[in-house]
């Protein structure tokens, strides 16, 4: 299910106020992948559906209420964040959120990339890749499982920001709100991140090995 | 002018828009006369769409029914 099958905001507002159960079930449905990678990046996979339940029993309660605003989706991305934190907090960690926020920014710098000489000049011509779209890297099975493999070895700070921004379609000053982290850290992690992932299908294109 | 490396670092703010003209200038400029760079963005951009695809976690169907039990309750 996709979003753009969705009626425009005006109409889905009403048609949700007035007890459209079917369209109900489509939001739910449409939303959740968006709406589940806020939950993760804040109280981790296990318990992201659980929030996500928990959050729109609560926009069900307010749905009435809602004075749009923000945009709809938005504002029940706020929710779930807001639910996400509460459980976080409520798991009584020794760190909270801010304290981890400050590590975000210790994360090793890319100080030597074997990939550059000192001049900062490529060492070898980067090869083109056989593979021209998404769908057929999609396609590749090995491929994929090498790169499902470096996803979950990803540090979770990098993870949480690339689901947001690249699986969520999420903007900048989103995540960093919801994520409470500064602009100039989460676009370095977030360009850590991809840039990994693109080196990983860059060594399995050259050599077929993970 | 730009180096390769600080053209790959800054890859993601310029496929995202988030760079200043100026710089845009130069990254421009840097990919005009570099293949390897070109090359680089061009699987950057491809490793972003390709992520985009993966791993749209579903709703799970029991949360559904859930949700739509407490939905019809509020009527």
């Amino acid at each position: 299910m996709d979003t753009t099958d969705l009626p425009e905001e005006n109409e889905l507002i009403q048609r949700l106020i007035n007890h459209d159960q079917q369209l109900f079930v489509t939001v739910v449905k449409a939303w959740h992948p968006s709406l589940y990678s806020v939950a993760a990046a804040i109280v981790g996979h296990s318990i992201a559906d659980e929030v996500v339940q928990e959050a729109w029993v609560s926009v069900i309660k307010a749905l009435p209420k809602f004075e749009g605003r923000s945009a709809l989706k938005t504002w029940v991305t706020r929710i779930v964040a807001n639910e996400a934190k509460n459980r976080y907090r409520k798991k009584s960690r020794s760190v909270s959120l801010e304290s981890v926020d400050e590590n975000w920014s210790t994360d090793s710098r890319m100080v030597s990339d074997p990939r550059f000489d000192s001049s900062g000049h490529w060492n070898q011509r980067n090869p083109a890749w056989d593979i021209g779209s998404p769908d057929e890297l999609l396609a590749a099975g090995e491929l994929q499982d090498c790169v499902d493999k470096h996803l979950t070895r990803l540090p979770d700070q990098q993870k949480y920001i690339m689901e947001l921004r690249d699986s969520a379609g999420m903007g900048m000053e989103e995540i960093c709100n919801i994520l409470e982290v500064s602009s100039s850290n989460a676009r370095v992690l977030l360009h850590r991140a991809r840039d990994k992932i693109q080196q990983v299908v860059a060594k399995f294109q050259r050599t077929g090995e993970c | 002018m730009l180096s390769c490396k600080h053209l790959v670092e800054q890859a993601s703010e310029y496929i995202d828009e988030e760079m200043s003209t100026g710089k845009r200038v130069q990254v421009k400029l840097h990919l005009f006369v570099c293949v390897s760079c070109r090359r680089y963005m061009k699987q950057l951009k491809l490793t972003i769409a390709m992520l985009g695809r993966k791993h749209h976690h579903q709703a799970p169907e029991e949360m559904c029914h859930h949700l739509l039990k407490e939905y019809q309750k509020a009527e």
